[in-house]
């Protein structure tokens, strides 16, 4: 079990938190003032980013100051384990707060986000690190380029504006690398990235229905980037998000169910993935995601379907 | 693969020490063409030569991976 929560000062209210999971629980006032102190206390480091583990008596916080990339200091805060999972949730958070700011933060944070995070687990927190629009424009160019040194990986990311500061190229990477997705190398000076993991976005049923002179065609358009993008955000979601998964489970056995205005949410997203289509009242299931992981050498390592 | 490409660097210094040789003339254009060595039969210097290689090496894996990104994705979409 685990809680996530982002604390900001606000001259008028002092500190004040903000839930990202769980019931709202008491958090002392000395813990606050303690990891604002760490990270404001040095002047000269009050710019940067910062990532560090605070103890405070028995039990021990991961902290992620965002720095000056928000008006205000902005403090995003994890309790409790699975430690990498709450880890790839702090950072995610980060990369989101300094895209977007803190105020359009319940705006852009995905409806299910909660539901998602609660139910995290080592074996699906790489699809939760690649569900992060940012991460994944990375890793689609890590795909095109499997190995690459830093600086023109960096170049590509800031030309093709991905990403708006270099530390949100550095924490995707962090995310990347703890997942075994990526690993870094030191080359003679040079810092290089290689990709050692490709995730495959598939629908059943799939290409035997694909005549052998289309498939060239098929696959190209498949194998672009933008549909990469939008294949791997739709099936990662399904996979880490229990409700959609066994919503569409369901839909696959019953074929039919009617449009339940309770479930609304979770239907549009599955219409908008084409993973289920709607006719006045009732919605039928069209396909399903698999998502299938390799090793660069060509052999899988793991299968996510229904 | 680290160790082909050492024996080579190894190699290459063995042709700039017999750089009079007819038979390496060749070799030691293109080595000159390529930035290997300078016009005296140089090497630049050890750390770049040694580097270049290496990036060598690297770019050269990059074009393997490439190819067996895409084969992984045929052959999943065709499975």
């Amino acid at each position: 079990m685990f809680e996530v929560f982002v604390t900001y000062w606000e001259p008028r209210k002092g500190y004040i938190i903000k839930w990202i999971t769980g019931r709202e629980k008491h958090v002392p006032s000395d813990l606050l003032e303690l990891i604002f102190f760490r990270a404001l206390g040095s002047p000269e480091h009050r710019v940067e980013s910062m990532y560090w583990v605070q103890n405070f008596f028995s039990s021990s916080y991961q902290c992620y100051y965002i720095g000056a990339y928000t008006e205000i200091p902005i403090i995003v805060v994890g309790h409790g384990e699975p430690e990498n999972v709450v880890k790839s949730i702090i950072y995610d958070l980060a990369i989101k707060i300094r895209s977007f700011g803190l105020d359009e933060l319940d705006e852009k944070l995905p409806y299910n986000y909660d539901r998602i995070i609660r139910n995290l687990s080592p074996s699906t927190l790489n699809l939760f690190v690649l569900n992060n629009e940012l991460i994944l424009q990375i890793y689609l160019i890590l795909l095109e380029n499997p190995i690459i040194k830093y600086n023109d990986l960096a170049e590509l990311v800031f030309h093709e504006n991905i990403a708006s500061s270099i530390k949100d190229l550095d924490d995707a990477l962090i995310l990347l690398n703890m997942v075994g997705f990526i690993r870094v190398l030191w080359v003679m000076g040079s810092k290089w990235i290689e990709l050692l993991k490709v995730l495959v976005p598939l629908r059943r049923p799939n290409a035997k229905l694909i005549s052998k002179n289309r498939f060239e065609k098929v696959f190209n358009k498949w194998f672009s980037r933008r549909n990469l993008f939008k294949e791997i955000k739709f099936s990662t979601n399904v996979f880490i998000d229990p409700a959609l998964r066994r919503l569409l489970a369901n839909l696959k056995t019953r074929r039919r169910i009617s449009y339940d205005l309770s479930i609304k949410n979770e239907l549009d997203f599955l219409i908008q993935a084409n993973y289920i289509i709607r006719d006045d009242s009732a919605v039928f299931f069209n396909t399903e995601p698999v998502i299938r992981i390799f090793n660069i050498a060509g052999s899988k390592v793991w299968e996510f379907s229904i | 693969m680290l160790q082909v490409f050492k024996k080579i660097l190894v190699k290459i210094r063995e042709l700039i020490s017999f750089s009079q040789s007819k038979v390496l003339w060749t070799q030691l254009i293109n080595l000159k063409l390529k930035g290997y060595i300078t016009i005296d039969g140089k090497i630049t210097t050890e750390g770049d030569l040694e580097k270049i290689v290496y990036d060598k090496f690297l770019e050269k894996k990059k074009e393997i991976y490439r190819r067996k990104i895409k084969d992984i994705f045929m052959s999943a979409l065709s499975d």
